[in-house]
């Protein structure tokens, strides 16, 4: 190692302290700084002795992990190493080679598959149609504007929730996210649909197809996007879409503040939102592996926060889900 | 008697109390308090290394990803100036001395922020010293030779360790300035929430949402360096916030290196919490644990409450072991690129056109623009510029909830009531010059309601309402601020047709 000329910097350091915790005056101490390196090399942590004025400095890695005694090699429990190199997670690699399976989709063929329906109990609230508030003659003189935030349908099956795996299981080949942009438009001062879901790396497009201006304004945990849509832009603004949410994101207007709508962001084409009778069905699921399922809607939050579902290959699943009506508010 | 003896007991413990210095902290954002005790534990780990919790068990000495305020960590990760500066090893010639000789190491420094002082620190980051440290004699920047208070390495350094010189202090010196100028509104943890912050209004600035308000960059990204140092040296005018000019160019990069680094912490603790709070706030565990309890009792082996809790735990564990790590990682990856991309020129909004010169009919044009169905700006700033336009008396939905705010008016991402500026006053909060009003309008201001027209107008269009919107301070009118305001809209031929000076009338 090191010659040093080792002084007792922390005998002097220590001595500092404790009269510096009597009268140290009004300055404000400095703070000591410990280093994280980005790098996986995991160095031993040096003695606070060696730097100057009592600064500890040690090193620790970047892993989430902390680090143990420095290991000569990561091996196997170890994540790949936090550098730049490894940054792609396992799906995003095999969704690189998506292979041939989403023809078959296109086929007709249905494959692995869950599907089923969302209904209230009890008495379904009636929610009020909205007035248009603010000064917009444009959306004041549409009267009333339906409010999609609770739409029950046929059988007191309930709309619009979503329905995902919340997370691509490990070692499962992700098919490719469609090319076909999502859009959410703007039509008679709502947003349409009210509940949207893209596939992170699918194009997305706002629209707007009234005579009045809109912005789009949503602020998830990775989603932050807000523009104005000009009147009847029908090119759409796009939307970057480059990481999954855990929750549906809300979507907010903030010229008209009754304009409300719901946006996922998935990591994976297994999801659906139920129609207008509560119906959902999720078709070509990766057969074998544990799919852990979230239901979720705008008004009643969780329908099912966990549902743990293998399913065989060619395996329909059905399972009906309530939602207490309490749940939706009036 | 007891209340005498209590009395001098007071006395005594006084002057105890007053030397006993405390200790700053990060306070830790409330809804951490939402959650179960094991996940509060976990978040705190992340940010403090404190409590090492059961499934992390692997390092007691873990100083968490920023530490306390006396105890920082510069995690590497994050693109932050941490050190005096960096850089990696180019010449290790003079690493093995001979006899009484200091040992010399070339540096090509990568990043230099403040100048390299005899007594500072140089820190290994990688190679076979990684982690040692040694003490700096003298840094010729002609040559890049770093001569040491060493006699010498024994075994050479190889070239291309990277080496960080004064590691930490442009951080310390961020933290002490911080302390001085800037706790007492914004608070240690860059909260808003220092103990004079109750008396203002604006509030002062809360950083852990990562967000600020008056930046250069487009409506996606987050502030540059350079728009924080800004807001240092000029204040923002109209608000408790001054100007610190009187600090030099070094002190002020130091605060926003801080600041950045605050808002980084906040940005973490704030993800850690809504990831984890969907699954594990005391309130959703109390449910998972009622409907688990009912669900066994119809099987044959009922649960307890006890048993039911042990569960989640468990796969909260399971979850920590197995999936967090990963999850994290991305997670702050993301966040550094976040940051680190505000930095490029491509973040940062230039109109392509320059200032439309500023005639009548450059500000005519602004003004109708000012009324168009594709501005609307009169809904918020109002039909005569006073920020008392429609919106500001409609009842609004907070997006978190989608119910209604308790009261009237714009809310900003803070959760606090907002005004849509006065424009008849000339205070512009984000700056003054075209160009801040220009960005002000062309990419919104982040965290508020006021959106980005970029998309929507043209760069001369964007000049014109700057034009009209510097000119509205001079507007001769027949209604002044406090006046009341006037909702009717100016009659249309007059808002296209008309030059302000006519207008008014």
């Amino acid at each position: 190692m090191l010659k040093q000329k080792f002084t007792s910097v922390a005998v002097v350091a220590v001595l500092g302290a404790l009269v510096a915790g009597c009268g140290g005056g009004d300055e404000p101490r400095r703070g000591d700084v410990v280093i994280q390196p980005r790098q996986q090399a995991a160095p031993e942590a040096t003695e606070p002795a060696e730097t100057p004025a009592g600064d500890a400095v040690t090193a620790t890695p970047a892993q989430p992990a902390p680090a143990e005694e420095p290991k000569p090699e990561m091996t196997q429990e170890q994540p790949a190493p936090a550098a730049e190199v490894a940054a792609a997670p396992a799906e995003a690699t095999a969704a690189d080679q998506a292979p041939a399976e989403a023809p078959a989709a296109a086929s007709g063929e249905k494959g692995t598959t869950f599907k089923g329906r969302v209904v209230v109990k009890g008495d379904v609230p009636t929610i009020p149609a909205i007035k248009p508030s603010g000064t917009d003659a444009f959306c004041i003189d549409l009267g009333e504007i339906p409010q999609d935030e609770v739409i029950v349908g046929e059988g007191n099956g309930l709309a619009d929730v979503f329905v995902w795996v919340r997370k691509a299981p490990s070692g499962v080949e992700v098919p490719d996210p469609p090319t076909e942009p999502a859009v959410l438009d703007q039509k008679g001062c709502r947003f349409i649909p009210p509940a949207l879901v893209v596939q992170v790396g699918q194009p997305m497009l706002v629209k707007n197809d009234d005579a009045t201006l809109h912005n789009t304004r949503m602020s998830g945990l990775a989603i932050s996007f807000n523009q104005t849509v000009a009147p009847n832009n029908r090119e759409g603004v796009p939307v970057d879409i480059s990481r999954p949410e855990i929750v549906p994101v809300p979507v907010k207007c903030d010229i008209h503040s009754w304009m409300s709508a719901r946006l996922l962001a998935t990591d994976n084409p297994w999801y659906a939102v139920t129609d207008r009778d509560g119906n959902f069905e999720i078709n070509n699921l990766p057969a074998g592996a544990e799919l852990d399922f979230r239901l979720q809607h705008g008004r009643a939050g969780y329908v099912e926060r966990s549902l743990k579902l293998t399913l065989k290959d060619g395996e329909v699943k059905e399972q009906t889900f309530e939602v207490d009506a309490s749940k939706l508010g009036g | 008697v007891r209340v005498h003896v209590s009395i001098v007991l007071c006395l005594l413990a006084l002057p105890l109390a007053g030397c006993s210095r405390q200790q700053p902290k990060f306070e830790n954002r409330e809804s951490l308090s939402e959650l179960i005790p094991e996940v509060q534990q976990h978040i705190r780990w992340v940010l403090e290394g404190t409590d090492d919790p059961d499934f992390q068990s692997g390092d007691p000495d873990f100083p968490g990803y920023f530490g306390t305020p006396t105890d920082m960590v510069a995690w590497e990760r994050l693109p932050i100036q941490y050190h005096a500066a960096t850089g990696t090893l180019s010449n290790v010639d003079g690493a093995v001395a001979e006899g009484t000789q200091d040992a010399t190491l070339g540096v090509d420094l990568t990043t230099q922020n403040m100048p390299i002082e005899p007594g500072a620190s140089a820190t290994f980051l990688s190679g076979a010293y990684a982690g040692a440290s040694v003490t700096v004699e003298a840094f010729n920047p002609q040559n890049g030779l770093l001569t040491l208070q060493e006699q010498g390495f024994e075994s050479a350094p190889a070239v291309g360790d990277r080496i960080v010189i004064g590691a930490g202090e442009v951080l310390k010196e961020g933290r002490m300035l911080y302390a001085e100028h800037c706790q007492h509104c914004h608070g240690v943890s860059g909260d808003g929430n220092g103990p004079t912050a109750p008396y203002l209004n604006p509030p002062p600035r809360d950083y852990r949402l990562g967000l600020f308000k008056f930046t250069s960059t487009q409506a996606s990204e987050k502030a540059q360096r350079a728009d924080l140092a800004q807001t240092i040296l000029e204040g923002i005018p109209g608000t408790y916030m001054p100007s610190f000019k009187l600090l030099s160019e070094r002190e002020t990069q130091a605060i926003v290196e801080y600041v950045l680094w605050l808002a980084m912490r906040g940005e973490i603790e704030n993800g850690q919490i809504q990831a984890l709070r969907l699954d594990y706030s005391k309130q959703t565990v109390e449910e998972t644990i009622d409907s688990a309890v009912e669900a066994s009792q119809n099987s044959g082996t009922p649960l307890t409450r006890a048993d039911a809790r042990a569960q989640v735990i468990e796969e909260l564990t399971a979850y920590l072991t197995e999936d967090w790590p990963d999850e994290f990682d991305e997670e702050s990856k993301f966040l550094a690129e976040r940051w680190a991309n505000a930095e490029l020129e491509t973040a940062v909004v230039f109109p392509s056109t320059p200032r439309v010169p500023d005639t009548p009919e450059s500000r005519a044009e602004g003004r109708r623009l000012y009324y168009d169905a594709k501005t609307k700006c009169d809904t918020c700033h109002g039909p005569q510029g006073l920020g008392d336009g429609g919106q500001t008396v409609s009842v609004q939905k907070d997006p978190a909830t989608n119910q209604d705010y308790p009261l009237p008016g714009l809310y900003d991402n803070w959760g606090n009531p907002l005004q849509p500026r006065n424009l008849t006053t000339g205070i512009y909060r984000g700056g003054r010059r075209p160009i801040d009003l220009y960005r002000r309008m062309y990419a919104g201001i982040k965290g508020t309601p006021m959106p980005p027209f970029g998309t929507v107008l043209t760069d001369d269009e964007i000049w014109h309402l700057v034009n009209y919107v510097l000119s509205i301070p001079f507007e001769a009118r027949e209604r002044r601020p406090g006046d009341g305001a006037a909702q009717t809209p100016p009659p249309a031929e007059v808002a296209t047709t008309g030059t302000p000076a006519d207008a008014s009338n």
